[in-house]
């Protein structure tokens, strides 16, 4: 289990640009718990693939728009 | 041997008395999931009650021989202890949490976080037991009396688990703070 990630992400902008809309909420929308929401949003938890897409679709945007790389080697 | 005393029973009950919460403010205190729960429970109870097992047991050694010292009880009651507190501790946890944040965050589900943290947990207490299980085998071969091999396979299960719920409790902890 990754809980160090290179991925950061805009969730916790995205989520007050959309009503300011819970981590309570949000989690209940992709099916997975308040804990999990900060545990990505504070970067201490990789989310799969599949998740991070649920993410995405929830704001309506494309992964690229709510992930980001942070490449080490740059 | 403790891989059994899973948390399904725990997941199943809980999560039948609470519901889920989905406007929890985020600034309310972060509870812990079910499965941490559990696990904090099963990995207090499991030394505790492997401890208790092995005070009563072998002090009994400096009074009468090894083939004669009623272990078998002992250990039910400490299996069964596990199993028993697990649930109780998880579910007292569970109330005692919701009625401290006054009924606001009653969000104790788990999810897939949860899964692969245990899936982690299970993965070293199977290495454990099953290096352990060697050991126990040794033990019959040398046809040494049961209570040996009994409590062998108590104390490496209580190990493995411990070690496991240890494992998790860390894991769990570095995807919060």
């Amino acid at each position: 289990m990754n809980t160090s990630t290179n991925v950061s992400n805009s969730i916790r902008a995205l989520r007050f640009a959309h009503g300011e809309m819970t981590q309570s909420a949000l989690g209940a929308t992709i099916g997975v718990t308040r804990q999990t929401i900060m545990a990505i949003e504070q970067g201490r938890y990789s989310p799969s693939l599949e998740m991070a897409f649920q993410i995405a679709k929830a704001f309506a945007l494309p992964l690229d728009e709510v992930f980001r790389y942070n490449d080490p080697e740059l | 041997m403790f891989g059994l005393l899973d948390i399904g029973l725990v997941r199943l009950y809980i999560e039948g008395m609470t519901k889920t919460a989905n406007a929890v403010p985020d600034d309310a205190p972060m509870t812990m999931t079910l499965d941490e729960r559990s696990t904090w429970s099963y990995g207090i109870l499991v030394p505790l009650s492997t401890a208790a097992y092995f005070g009563v047991v072998l002090p009994q050694l400096s009074e009468a021989a090894p083939a004669q010292i009623e272990w078998q009880v002992p250990m039910l009651i400490t299996i069964g202890v596990v199993i028993v507190g697990t649930i109780v501790g998880t579910i007292l946890s569970a109330i005692f949490s919701a009625v401290r944040s006054r009924g606001v965050d009653t969000e104790f589900g788990s999810d897939i976080r949860d899964k692969e943290i245990d899936r982690h947990g299970q993965r070293t207490t199977e290495v454990i037991t099953g290096l352990g299980l060697g050991a126990v085998i040794v033990l019959a071969m040398l046809d040494l009396d049961t209570l040996w091999i009994g409590s062998a396979a108590l104390a490496i299960g209580a190990i493995g688990a411990t070690w496991g719920a240890l494992v998790k409790i860390r894991l769990y902890r570095q995807s919060r703070s």
